[in-house]
C-alpha cells in the first residue's frame, strides 16, 4: 500500500501556525539504541498483542469499554473510521482529553496524520518528540509533565495551544513491525496511572488488528480494481487487432498475439486498401503491461487514420514516427514493420524500424532468408530523412514471416534462445501447410521448447504465404534425428518426394547412396551434437537438388577429401574414404558451404 | 528392410536394403560363417558404403585362406557401385542375367 493513510483522530486542535512556546532542544537526538527514560516514564517493549497478562488485571469498566470498542470495529469500516473510533474509545477509557492515533508509513520512514475532517496531511519524523521516542523504541511512555520533559516537542506531540499536560504514548506494533502510535493526552485524574497503561497497551493490541484488518481489506479491493482495469485495457487493445483475416486472392494469412502479461506491447494489423494493396503491421512497443500496450494502440490508431487519409507508405512512416517522439515517454520507443504488400505485382514494400530479423522463405530453394531492419525504432527521435524501403519479391510458395522478439528469446530452462533456428526447423517443414497450421506449429514448437519456463516477453506472429501455383516447381525440407535409425524415414522421404514430382523412381539408388553417405558422416563426426540434420529436396526440369545442412559443426568440406586409389591391391583397401570418393562419382555438382558453424552439401543429379 | 540368411547351397541370400544401420547385423553373419563362398544379390535393391565395408571386411578374411568371396546376381546400379569402388579388380563379380 502506498501514500498517507488517511486518519482519523480525536480532537486534533489544528491552527494554520504550527509554532509552539516550547521547542525541543536542538542538541536532544534520540536513537533508539541509547535512549534511557526518565524516572518518571515507565515503558516495557513487547509486541502490545501479547498483553493479555495485564489486561486480565484491567477495571472492570475499562475491560468493557474495550470490549464495547472491539464489537464496534467489528464491523466493516473503512480506515478513518477505525481509527476515529479508537480514539474516541480511547479518550473515554482513559478519561482523558484527546486520544490520536499516527499511522506509520515505511514509505516515508515516518508517522502520518491526517485531519478527520481537514483531509490536512501532518507527518512527523521518528526522531522528534515523544512520538518519536514511542515509534523508535516500541515502547510505552508514561510522561506525567510534559512541560518538564526535555523529550516533549510540542510540534509533533500537538501542543499547539501549550496546555498539554501529561501524556501518555502507546507503539502499535504488530509482529515487531511498527504500524503506528496511539497518544493520549490529559489524564481527567492529572496524569495517567500504571493501570490506564495496561489500559491503553490492551487497547492498542485491538487496534493493530482492526487497522491491519482494514489495510488488508483495502488491499484485495485495489487489486480488484486493478484486475478489472487491466481487463478493460486488455479488451480494448485486443479490440484493435483483426478479428478476421483479410482475403487476399492468391495468400493466405494468419496473425496472433499472445501477451506476456494480461496486456502487452505488441501488436499487429492487416488492413486491406484497395484491389491490390494490403498494408501489414507488426508493433512492439519497449516493456509490456499498460504502458506500452497504449503506445502500441496509440500507433495502430494513427496509422488506421493516416491510411484512411490516403497517405504513402513513407509519409505514414515519417509522420507516426515524429509523432511517437513527441508523445511517448523518454526511453520508450516502438519497434515495428510497416509494409505494403502489392499482391498482383507479388511484391512487400516496407520499413522495418527496429523490427527484425525478417522471415522470408523461399520456396523454390527451401531456404530462410532472414532481412535485418531498414532503420532505428519509432519514436526515438526524428527521421533526418527516411531510409529507402526494403522490397521483398514473393515466388509461388514463399512466406513472410513477422515475428517478435518474444518468439526469437523464448527461453527453454537451461536459459537457451529458441532462436531462428528453431522457427526456420518449423517453417522448412510445414510451410505448404495452411498459414493458421503454421502458426499454431509454431507457438506448439515454442511451448514444447519452453518447458514450462515462464513466457517473458509478448509473442506475436504474422505469416503470409503467397500460393503455390499448380505444378510449380518446390522444395521440401525436413529434420532428421542424427542417427543411423533415421535412415529408414530419410529414404522413405526420398521416395516419396520423387513419386510427387512424377520423377523417374531409379534415381532413388544414387541419390539415396549420396545421401546416405552424406547424412551418416555428419552423424559419426558429431556425435554429442543435439540439432537434427535438415534435408531439402527440391528439383528443376533438368536437376534433381539435395541440400543436407548440419548446424553447429566445425568445417569439413567434403570436396576436399583425399581421392581413394580404386586400384591398390585388396590387404592395401581401407573403407574409410570410399563413400566420399563414390559420392563424388555419382553426384554430378556438389558444393560445400561452411557459416555461422553451418555446413551445407548441395548436390545434383541430372534429369533425363 | 534387410535380410540376410543362407541359400540351399550353402550361398549368403541378402534380400532388401544394406545401409548403415544394418551393417552391424550382416557383418555378425558373415563372421559367424567360417568359409563364406558365393553371395547371392538378387534381392538385395541397394548397398551403401557401409556394406561395401562389410564385404570388404569378410573379403580379407577369406582371402586369407586363399579363397575369396564371389558375388552373383548383382544388378546395374550396384554393379556400377562396385565398379566406381574398384570392387571388380578384388571380387569375382557376375551381374544379374550373367
Amino acid at each position: 500500500m502506498t501514500g498517507p493513510q488517511r486518519l482519523g483522530c480525536q480532537r486534533v486542535r489544528t491552527r494554520n501556525s504550527r509554532t509552539g512556546s516550547r521547542r525541543r532542544p536542538a542538541n536532544v537526538q534520540d536513537s533508539a539504541n541509547d535512549y534511557e527514560p526518565p524516572a518518571s516514564s515507565r515503558r516495557w517493549r513487547g509486541d502490545a498483542v501479547n498483553e493479555t497478562q495485564q489486561s486480565m488485571s484491567l477495571r472492570p469498566e475499562a475491560l468493557l469499554q474495550i470490549l464495547e470498542v472491539t464489537r464496534k470495529l467489528a464491523a466493516p469500516f473503512d480506515l478513518e473510521s477505525v481509527l476515529a473510533e479508537i480514539g474516541e474509545a480511547a479518550r473515554d477509557v482513559l478519561h482523558a482529553e484527546r486520544a490520536t492515533v499516527w499511522l506509520y508509513e515505511p514509505e516515508s520512514d515516518s508517522l502520518v496524520l491526517t485531519g478527520e475532517s481537514s483531509g490536512t496531511v501532518v507527518r512527523a519524523s521518528l526522531d522528534r518528540g515523544i512520538l518519536g521516542v514511542t515509534a523508535r523504541t516500541r515502547a510505552i511512555v508514561n510522561v506525567p509533565d510534559c512541560r518538564v520533559d526535555e523529550r516533549f516537542d510540542p510540534a509533533v506531540d500537538l501542543d499547539y495551544d501549550q496546555d498539554v499536560r501529561c501524556m501518555l504514548s502507546v507503539p502499535l506494533v504488530e509482529q515487531n513491525h511498527l504500524v503506528g502510535v496511539l497518544q493520549v493526552v490529559d489524564s481527567a485524574h492529572g496524569h495517567f496511572s500504571a493501570e490506564d497503561e495496561r489500559v491503553a497497551t490492551t487497547l492498542a493490541s485491538q487496534c493493530v488488528v482492526f487497522i491491519q484488518r482494514e489495510r488488508l481489506t483495502r488491499t484485495v479491493v485495489m487489486a480488484e480494481k486493478l484486475d478489472r482495469e487491466i481487463k478493460l485495457a486488455r479488451d480494448i487493445q485486443m479490440s484493435t487487432l483483426p478479428s478476421d483475416m483479410p482475403r487476399v486472392q492468391g495468400y493466405d494469412m494468419a496473425g496472433q498475439f499472445c501477451p506476456a502479461d494480461e496486456t502487452g506491447g505488441d501488436t499487429f494489423d492487416l488492413v486491406p486498401l484497395d484491389d491490390q494493396r494490403l498494408f501489414v503491421l507488426l508493433g512492439d512497443a519497449s516493456g509490456h503491461g499498460i504502458g506500452p500496450a497504449l503506445s502500441s494502440t496509440q500507433m495502430t490508431g494513427m496509422l488506421r487514420v493516416a491510411l484512411r487519409l490516403g497517405a504513402d507508405l513513407d509519409s505514414i512512416f515519417a509522420q507516426v514516427n515524429n509523432q511517437l517522439v513527441e508523445d511517448l515517454p523518454e526511453e520508450h520507443f516502438v519497434t515495428a514493420f510497416l509494409g505494403m504488400l502489392d499482391h498482383r505485382r507479388h511484391q512487400v514494400t516496407y520499413h522495418a524500424a527496429g523490427q527484425g530479423p525478417v522471415l522470408h522463405f523461399h520456396a523454390e530453394t527451401g531456404e530462410c532468408e532472414w532481412r535485418s531492419p531498414t532503420t532505428f525504432p519509432m519514436g526515438f527521435m526524428r527521421y533526418p530523412e527516411v531510409e529507402p524501403p526494403g522490397v521483398i519479391s514473393l515466388e509461388p510458395g514463399d512466406v513472410l514471416g513477422l515475428i517478435s522478439d518474444g518468439v526469437f528469446e523464448r527461453e527453454d530452462p537451461a536459459g537457451q534462445q529458441f532462436g531462428t533456428e528453431g522457427v526456420e526447423r518449423i517453417v522448412g517443414l510445414h510451410h505448404s501447410k495452411p498459414m493458421s497450421e503454421l502458426l499454431a506449429l509454431i507457438l506448439e514448437g515454442l511451448h514444447h521448447f519452453a518447458r514450462g519456463a515462464q513466457q517473458a516477453d509478448d509473442i506475436t506472429i504474422v505469416l503470409i504465404r503467397r500460393r503455390a501455383e499448380a505444378g510449380a516447381a518446390t522444395t521440401v525440407q525436413r529434420y532428421f534425428k542424427r542417427s543411423f535409425t533415421s535412415l529408414e524415414s530419410i529414404f522413405q522421404y526420398i521416395e516419396d518426394f520423387l513419386r510427387a514430382k512424377s520423377l523417374d523412381v531409379a534415381l532413388r539408388e544414387p541419390v539415396d547412396f549420396i545421401v546416405e553417405e552424406l547424412f551418416t558422416n555428419m552423424v559419426k563426426y558429431n556425435p554429442g551434437n543435439e540439432h537434427d540434420i535438415a534435408i531439402a529436396l527440391g528439383c528443376t526440369p533438368d536437376a534433381l537438388t539435395v541440400r543436407l545442412t548440419d548446424f553447429d559443426v566445425d568445417a569439413f568440406d567434403v570436396t576436399r577429401a583425399p581421392p581413394v586409389d580404386i586400384d591398390k591391391p585388396l590387404a592395401e583397401r581401407q573403407i574409410g574414404g570410399l563413400g566420399l570418393h563414390l559420392v563424388r562419382k555419382m553426384a554430378d555438382t556438389i558444393q560445400y558451404d561452411f557459416a555461422d558453424r553451418r555446413s551445407t552439401i548441395t548436390f545434383t543429379v541430372t534429369l533425363g | 528392410m534387410f535380410e540376410i540368411g543362407r541359400g540351399e547351397a550353402g550361398e549368403v541370400v541378402l534380400k532388401g536394403r544394406l545401409d548403415a544401420a544394418q551393417c552391424d547385423k550382416a557383418l555378425q553373419f558373415m563372421d559367424a560363417i567360417a568359409d563364406p563362398r558365393v553371395v547371392d544379390f538378387a534381392g538385395l535393391e541397394y548397398i551403401s558404403s557401409a556394406g561395401l565395408g562389410v564385404l570388404l571386411k569378410t573379403q580379407k578374411r577369406v582371402m586369407q585362406a586363399g579363397r575369396g568371396l564371389r558375388l552373383v546376381n548383382v544388378n546395374k546400379h550396384i554393379h556400377d557401385i562396385f565398379r566406381y569402388a574398384g570392387f571388380d579388380k578384388i571380387f569375382e563379380i557376375a551381374r544379374a542375367g550373367d
